[in-house]
């Protein structure tokens, strides 16, 4: 029994039982449980009794990692958006997804893992606003939580290192958030998204050259695949902080500074053009070295 | 410092680490005004609700439960009857149905509406 089952058998009990009988049946209830979740059921019943609601203002944000980083970054932003009042950070996890999994169809298990961890955050902290972060494949399996879960939805999401598909139908999957509540962060010197554009399926190169798109806000900076979480660049202070906390956009100047997209890079970057390219040097290469051996 | 004793459960629960943080803040800030006064502070619930900025009440439990195992609070079950006042047990678990109210020599039901909850300090004096 995971806590959040506590949780939901313990407000169940507390809202279908008569006022008199209540804390005898929540007494019974108690001594059913495995002794590990004994403190967290006496602390709802403490707030319980206490009168206390859970607030409106509290927020709840979900990160989700990528597959290099394993989620080394996930302290930084826990110490710097947690800082934040009645703010929750909850960092998810998946088990290893290997390169071949990464390029193979085949990656259900980690998306599925994370509906379900998402789904057992939400039925804890029914009132509070929820947004996320994701980097790298996490925005993958953000990107494939949001069609396939209707009951899942975010207040604001910030991408980076993203995946995703350039045409992915944000204004589909997103009908219920405001606007400017999507931010992608660009690091216009990351070759992941692009690799993973012309090596794969079902990814796009947004992490490079954004998603273009009236429903995001594409912002870009000097940065590698993962430079958003390095200390010194204080990205999470700068650039998260304010819009987990008020929404608030901080431009970046590298968005008048950067440098022109080469044609090359844009070809690699499109889905069909990129990968038709990637295939053919493999196939040809696999077909001179045969010829080669035989 | 008695708040150097929340540093390993900031260490250890990365996720409240913020939260617990402010635990800590308080305690410290408490210590160095008040000196020795801090070991018989009283809180409640709805103030550790404030102090660590919960936001909820699944939360709450949560940093509830951490500082009870990690030995940094206690929790008093305080039974209130009528003439106001009251009998302590250590659990929910130890609470009887009926109770005797010694000054006015009448049994009191044990239900929500007489009982509350609150947290002392751990101290490692001998009682």
């Amino acid at each position: 029994m995971k806590s959040v089952d506590v949780f939901r058998i313990f407000n169940s009990t507390w809202d279908n039982s008569y006022p008199d009988k209540r804390l005898s049946q929540l007494q019974s209830l108690r001594q059913t449980l495995d002794s590990e979740h004994h403190e967290f059921f006496d602390g709802m019943l403490d707030a319980k009794l206490a009168g206390i609601q859970d607030l409106a203002t509290a927020t709840v944000v979900i990160l989700i990692h990528g597959i290099q980083t394993d989620g080394a970054w996930q302290k930084i932003v826990e110490k710097e958006i947690g800082s934040l009042p009645h703010t929750n950070v909850i960092g998810l996890g998946y088990e290893c997804v290997s390169p071949l999994q990464l390029a193979s169809p085949i990656r259900r298990a980690p998306i599925e893992k994370i509906k379900q961890d998402i789904r057992d955050a939400r039925a804890r902290e029914p009132a509070a606003r929820f947004m996320v972060i994701a980097h790298s494949f996490g925005s993958y399996i953000l990107s494939r939580i949001l069609p396939s879960a209707t009951d899942i939805s975010f207040e604001r999401i910030i991408l980076c290192g993203c995946i995703i598909p350039t045409n992915y139908p944000w204004g589909h999957y997103t009908r219920q958030m405001a606007p400017k509540s999507i931010l992608n962060d660009v690091g216009t010197r990351d070759f992941y998204p692009v690799m993973a554009t012309f090596t794969s399926f079902g990814y796009g190169s947004s992490g490079r050259k954004g998603f273009q798109n009236p429903h995001i806000k594409d912002r870009y900076f000097d940065y590698g695949h993962s430079d958003f979480f390095v200390p010194e660049k204080k990205h999470v202070e700068t650039y998260w902080k304010p819009f987990i906390k008020q929404g608030e956009i901080i431009e970046s100047k590298w968005d008048q500074e950067k440098p022109k997209t080469g044609i090359t890079l844009l070809m690699l970057c499109h889905p069909y053009i990129g990968r038709t390219l990637f295939y053919a040097i493999i196939i040809s290469l696999a077909i001179v070295l045969t010829l080669y051996f035989l | 410092m008695f708040a150097e004793k929340l540093l390993p459960l900031i260490s250890s629960f990365p996720q409240d680490a913020e939260a617990l943080r402010r635990m800590a803040e308080y305690l410290g800030d408490f210590e160095s005004r008040r000196g020795p006064a801090v070991f018989k502070i009283r809180l409640n619930p709805n103030r550790l609700f404030d102090i660590m900025q919960a936001g909820s009440t699944s939360r709450l439990a949560r940093l509830v439960s951490i500082l009870v195992e990690g030995e940094i609070i206690r929790r008093e079950v305080v039974v209130r009857f009528p003439s106001g006042s009251g009998i302590t047990f250590e659990s929910y678990s130890d609470l009887p149905f009926l109770i005797r109210d010694p000054d006015r020599d009448i049994d009191v039901r044990v239900t929500e509406e007489n009982i509350e909850a609150s947290y002392i300090l751990v101290t490692n004096e001998v009682s």
